[in-house]
Formats: structure tokens, C-alpha cells, sequence
């Protein structure tokens, strides 16, 4: 009788819930990149129809969790052995690595393909260069090749702002190409400053990451070199239609900010770093995000702005 | 003697039923957001064409 009624072969790994899935996307990666698109969208001097607008950032979502599928995918193997990543789906054994591959496959056709149907075909071709650059060119091809895998790589989650922009206009200018910047060089010392704390991880994993190839003194030289190359990238925008007085002053702050966190991570060393558990890396960290939030809302304080038709005549547009 | 239990009650088929349940969501509002395009761009007028090319309304054209 017990053979009868034994149900141990109905492990989890053999029917994955929903909620795997929807994890196999990248959730909070999506966020990221809807609000970014939305934000390029929302500022471009066209406005799209408001329905075409929601299904093309729907579109944006699902084609960024399709790269996030697919990278996963990809990375099973090293997912596996960061203690960061190693309860993700497939190397916790609730998604097969095929199922992953499916559904990333699947979903990055279908996402392409409705964005060319809803806007324009420059929108859906840099969503399709989008995932292949974060799949092909960053997943296979730099992350376990180089420590400049993140500054390429970084390109990738830059996209999305030039697609909204694309989805409204039709076109690219100046405007999104400056918050393509921002995001692009925001990146290195975003991850650099994880990759300080995480190092035991990467190294376990074998991902070069800088501080594992070049040690922890490059990796904080990096941080600030890049920080100080930031600030003109993000203040810049100022002086486009998308900017105005409000985001010149908020930016200055706020790179001013970033710059003070990037100079502390420089003036230390690993030794005091272990003294008090990394705590300034990780509020830099933490500070980053906010850093690259902030800058977004600023963009939407003043296209709301420029809604009201409460723009200064005489604020110098210089690019 | 174990308990028999039926298949149906058994937890995998609750977490496929769920699992299928929200897929067939998802398809739905794939349909709901084809269709709500389809809309916009009609009223919106621009770039319809027929099959057979016996109906087309040119964008900026208004008839």
C-alpha cells in the first residue's frame, strides 16, 4: 500500500510556482528599468498616446526580465556558489535551467516583436540590442572574462531611458544620450563599491571582478576616478530641455554627495574597511541607489514643470 | 496503513493549478493590451491598411 500512496517524487524542483518565475524576471532589476524607460518617456518633448505608452513600458519590463531569465540562465553555475545569489530559482533547484531558457527566449521574442507592433521599429531594435548586450555581450562573453565587465556591461541597464525617449519621439537626441551617460557611468563604482563587501563571493566564484584581479587599493582608486568623471555626465543635463534650475541645484548637492562618499571610500584601506564591517562601502552603496533615484525624479520634477508651464525663459538651453 | 489520499487534493496539482491559473492571466492581459492598442491607434486614425489594400487612411490625411 505504501507504494501506492508514496508522493516523494513530487519534488518542488518538478513543478515550479508561479512566484518562481516571476523571480526568474529580475523584479526588482524590472523596477529599475520601467521607471528609468518611464522617465524617458515622460520627458521627451512628444507625448505618446497613454495607452501605447503603458503597453510599450509593459513591453520594456517583460524584455528586461527576459534578459534577467536568460542571464540566469547563463549563470546558473556561479549563481550556485555566491551566497548573494545562490536561493535564485535555478541554482535552488525550483526552475530547470531549460525552463529558463524557454521562457527568456520566449518572452525576448515576444516582448520585441509587440514593441514594433505598438510604437516604432527604433524602439523595439534597441530593446532587441538591449537584451543582446546584456546576454550575450555581458552575461557570456565579459563577466567572467575581464573586470571592465562591469563598465561595458553597464551599458545594458542604460538602455532603458533611450527607449521610452525612442517610443515617444521616434528618435534619439542629446537628452536621453546624457541619461544614458549618467546610468553608464553611475555603474562602476555602483558595483565596485558591492564588489569591496561581496569580494569573498566573486572570488569563490571566479568572476574577476576588480578587486579580485587588481585587489581592493585599484578598486577604490576606480571608485573615485569614476565618481569625479560622473558629476559632469550628470550635471550636464541641466542644460538641456529635459533640466532646468531645480535639477542644476539638486545635482550639484547630490554629486557633491557622491563625490564626498567616493573620497572616504578612497582614503581607506581593506584593514579598517574589516574594523567597522565595511560600513562606509556599504553606505555608498546604499547612497548610490538613492543617488541615481533621485537624479530620474528630478527629470519628472521638471517635465511636470514644464507641463505647468512654469519654466524660467530665461534658463540657458546649451545642448 | 498510510492514509490513500486522492491525486486531485495533492499539492503539486494545487501549485499547476495556480501556476496555470496565473499564466492564463497573463495571456489574457496580453489580449486586453493588444486590443487597447488596437483601439488607440484607430481613433487615433493613423496607418490602417486592409488586407486587400481597398482601405487605407493615410497618417496627416483626413477624409
Amino acid at each position: 500500500m505504501t507504494e501506492l500512496t508514496d508522493t516523494s517524487w513530487s519534488t518542488k524542483a518538478a513543478e515550479p510556482e508561479f512566484r518562481d518565475y516571476v523571480e526568474l524576471l529580475k523584479p526588482r532589476v524590472m523596477r529599475l528599468v520601467v521607471f528609468t524607460a518611464a522617465i524617458g518617456l515622460l520627458c521627451a518633448p512628444v507625448m505618446a498616446h497613454p495607452v501605447i505608452a503603458l503597453a510599450s513600458l509593459i513591453c520594456i519590463a517583460v524584455g528586461a526580465g527576459a534578459s534577467g531569465a536568460l542571464n540566469m540562465w547563463w549563470d546558473a553555475d556561479i549563481d550556485a556558489v555566491m551566497g548573494r545569489t545562490a536561493k535564485r530559482p535555478i541554482p535552488s533547484g525550483r526552475v530547470t535551467g531549460d525552463e529558463a531558457l524557454a521562457i527568456g527566449v520566449g518572452l525576448s521574442m515576444l516582448s520585441v516583436m509587440l514593441l514594433f507592433i505598438f510604437s516604432n521599429p527604433l524602439a523595439a531594435g534597441l530593446l532587441a540590442f538591449t537584451i543582446f548586450f546584456y546576454v550575450v555581450i555581458y552575461s557570456m562573453w565579459l563577466k567572467r572574462l575581464t573586470p571592465q565587465n562591469i563598465v561595458i556591461g553597464g551599458a545594458a541597464g542604460a538602455f532603458p531611458p533611450v527607449i521610452g525617449w525612442a517610443v515617444a519621439t521616434g528618435g534619439i537626441s542629446v537628452e536621453p544620450l546624457l541619461m544614458f551617460g549618467l546610468i553608464f557611468m553611475w555603474t562602476p563604482p555602483h558595483f565596485w563599491a558591492l564588489a569591496l563587501f561581496r569580494n569573498d563571493d566573486y572570488t569563490n566564484a571566479a568572476v574577476p571582478m576588480l578587486p579580485v584581479v587588481a585587489g581592493t587599493r585599484a578598486t577604490r582608486n576606480q571608485v573615485l576616478w569614476y565618481s569625479i568623471a560622473l558629476a559632469p555626465v550628470a550635471i550636464a543635463p541641466a542644460f538641456t530641455i529635459v533640466g532646468g534650475p531645480f535639477y542644476l541645484i539638486a545635482a550639484l548637492v547630490l554629486n557633491a554627495l557622491f563625490l564626498k562618499g567616493a573620497l572616504d571610500i578612497y582614503r581607506r584601506d581593506t584593514e579598517a574597511a574589516k574594523a567597522d564591517g565595511f560600513r562606509v562601502e556599504k553606505r555608498f552603496f546604499g547612497f548610490s541607489i538613492l543617488y541615481l533615484f533621485l537624479h530620474f525624479v528630478l527629470f519628472l520634477v521638471e517635465a511636470v514643470l514644464r507641463g505647468f508651464d512654469l519654466v524660467w525663459a530665461g534658463w540657458p538651453v546649451l545642448l | 496503513m498510510n492514509e490513500i489520499k486522492s491525486p486531485d487534493g495533492h499539492e503539486i496539482y494545487k501549485r499547476r493549478g495556480g501556476r496555470n491559473k496565473a499564466v492564463g492571466l497573463c495571456l489574457l492581459g496580453v489580449v486586453v493590451m493588444i486590443f487597447a492598442v488596437t483601439i488607440a491607434k484607430l481613433s487615433a486614425g493613423v496607418d490602417i491598411r486592409g488586407y486587400d489594400h481597398t482601405f487605407e487612411t493615410v497618417p496627416g490625411v483626413v477624409e
